[in-house]
């Protein structure tokens, strides 16, 4: 019966609803979209010039969409662990994807941080599009960041995709449709492993500060917090765990007001790594 | 929504596994911290289009349920479907359709019900946070996906893509579908790749720098998984699936842009 009932309302009233408090506690996006040409959204990926290679494979969404080559203008915009911007780069290209070799020239001499990727595309172009002329489609940039060991013998990258993010350039101004909500626990399905060196990084792609507490789960469900911390709007954090003292596995969990708010992880045995989204 | 999970040997000594915990992966802070629920494991060889029960799992005091390709005799290409269900539900030795997975949200937060996804050659393990939809596993569907992670394209690096295929419903007959890499400018194929319903296509392949390429099957969906390893020495393993057509474009404009985007690429290739 609430089904039927649901089927009737249209979903214009249900997208308000939805959006409107107590109903949005969980709700990542903003309700308002901004509308202007080419406007795209870019998740916001982390950058390492520490002891790490990273590499981005940047998508040129029109060329994919539209299975042909197309001229494209890739800026990529770093900002600092505090959130400051800290550098620019752009590039032409027509291929579906570039490779960007991310360096500290690149990011102002920042070793960590965060960065965004934007597209433009000549307007004579789009406006042969009528999905794009009318702003149906709105280009989201998701694309694969790649790590690899400074020292490394190994020739291979390892890659996540883009998780979370909303951002935009406009009039040379980073703006954000993620939103802070209610408290949410994230709890990722990896174990703590007793021998491993765990970094995990926290982007914050909002422009509030983000508030973030860290717990360790034991196998018999007692947790202890083991950090807290503030990140500036459109900064980011690491966190550190060395766990070789350690006897037990355990699961790790964090808190943030953040509807999604996973972190990227470094899992290190001393020799090899690995990297995922949590 | 519900999710499937899974597992499969994909050869060359590399074992995947499945990690998942009791813990709810994303939750408003009032909600409930963990759910109690086991999980069944089924598979279907090559000429059967029954599900055969090999495993049941709970969690037995314990927060974390690991699940390894090594510990069933799977065949190279074979899968293990591992599905969550509550704790007294029947699970049956043999089976025409599997049961729908069970939910482990409690509360509206986003972010489906993952498990960790792990691949591991001798000492390194690459992984992700993974999970097939139970939605995906009730339609045929096409599957289309670009070689952005085929990156490691240096002299000595395996490349493999591994199309995870998982149909839920009843099959009356196993049919051999194709799975295609082809040259993405000139769209010549280059390689193809046999495969049945339930199991996954694996395809090594090289890559030239120089060209991209995509892969794709007008005959089912799929999540495809690539895998890049050094063969001489221990390397890193690069393992990531590539993100559907859908995420490409943002908020409600995704399922438009990605019926187009596959009709513009779909209806060029044979």
């Amino acid at each position: 019966m609430i089904d039927k009932i649901k089927s009737w309302v249209p979903h214009s009233f249900k997208k308000i609803v939805s959006y409107s408090y107590p109903f949005n506690r969980s709700n990542q996006y903003t309700y308002f979209q901004p509308n202007f040409d080419q406007l795209n959204v870019s998740d916001f990926f982390l950058f390492r010039c520490d002891n790490f290679d990273t590499v981005f494979i940047a998508e040129n969404n029109l060329a994919i969409f539209t299975s042909d080559p197309v001229e494209c203008k890739h800026v990529f915009y770093f900002f600092s662990i505090s959130g400051s911007n800290c550098g620019r780069f752009e590039v032409n290209s027509d291929s579906f994807h570039y490779q960007l070799k991310i360096d500290s020239e690149m990011t102002g001499g920042e070793t960590i941080g965060g960065f965004i990727h934007q597209t433009a595309y000549p307007n004579e172009f789009l406006e042969k599009m009528p999905v794009f002329d009318s702003k149906q489609l709105i280009f989201q940039h998701r694309g694969y960041t790649g790590f690899r060991r400074k020292e490394s013998s190994s020739s291979c990258f390892s890659f996540l995709h883009g998780n979370f993010g909303g951002m935009y350039i406009r009039k040379g101004k980073l703006h954000s449709m993620s939103r802070q909500r209610s408290e949410h626990c994230y709890t990722p399905q990896i174990i703590i492993k007793n021998d491993k060196f765990y970094e995990l990084f926290f982007l914050n792609p909002t422009s509030k500060m983000l508030i973030i507490s860290i717990f360790l789960i034991d196998k018999f469900n007692k947790t202890r917090t083991i950090g807290n911390s503030k990140i500036s709007p459109f900064g980011s954090y690491k966190f550190e765990l060395n766990t070789l003292s350690e006897s037990e596995i355990e699961n790790i969990s964090w808190k943030t007001n953040l509807p999604i708010g996973r972190a990227i992880v470094f899992e290190n045995n001393g020799v090899l790594f690995d990297v995922f989204h949590s | 929504m519900s999710d499937y999970l899974f597992i499969v040997n994909v050869g060359d000594n590399i074992v995947s596994s499945v990690h998942i915990s009791k813990f709810v992966p994303n939750r408003r802070a009032k909600s409930s911290e963990y759910i109690n629920f086991k999980v069944g494991v089924y598979t279907q060889t090559k000429n059967n289009v029954n599900w055969a029960k090999i495993d049941e799992v709970g969690f037995d005091g314990d927060n974390n349920i690991q699940l390894k390709s090594s510990d069933y005799n799977l065949e190279i290409g074979q899968l293990a479907v591992v599905i969550p269900c509550e704790i007294g539900f029947e699970l049956k030795e043999s089976l025409r359709i599997l049961p729908k997975p069970l939910s482990r949200k409690v509360d509206f937060s986003p972010v489906s019900e993952r498990a960790t996804i792990s691949f591991e050659r001798g000492k390194a393990v690459s992984s992700y946070q993974g999970d097939f939809p139970y939605q995906m596993s009730k339609v045929k569907g096409t599957f289309l996906a670009f070689d952005a992670l085929a990156f490691n394209s240096h002299k000595g690096i395996n490349n493999k893509l591994i199309l995870i295929n998982i149909f839920s419903q009843e099959l009356t007959e196993k049919k051999q579908f194709s799975l295609h890499m082809i040259n993405s400018i000139t769209k010549e194929n280059i390689k193809k790749q046999a495969y049945i319903h339930n199991s996954a296509a694996i395809m090594n392949f090289d890559c030239n720098k120089d060209l991209s390429y995509i892969f794709y099957s007008k005959d089912t969906l799929g999540i495809p998984i690539f895998i890049s390893y050094h063969e001489d020495f221990d390397s890193n393993l690069s393992v990531e699936h590539a993100h559907p057509p859908a995420e490409y474009f943002f908020g409600e404009s995704k399922f438009i842009g990605q019926q187009e985007l596959k009709t513009n690429w779909l209806s060029k290739l044979t």
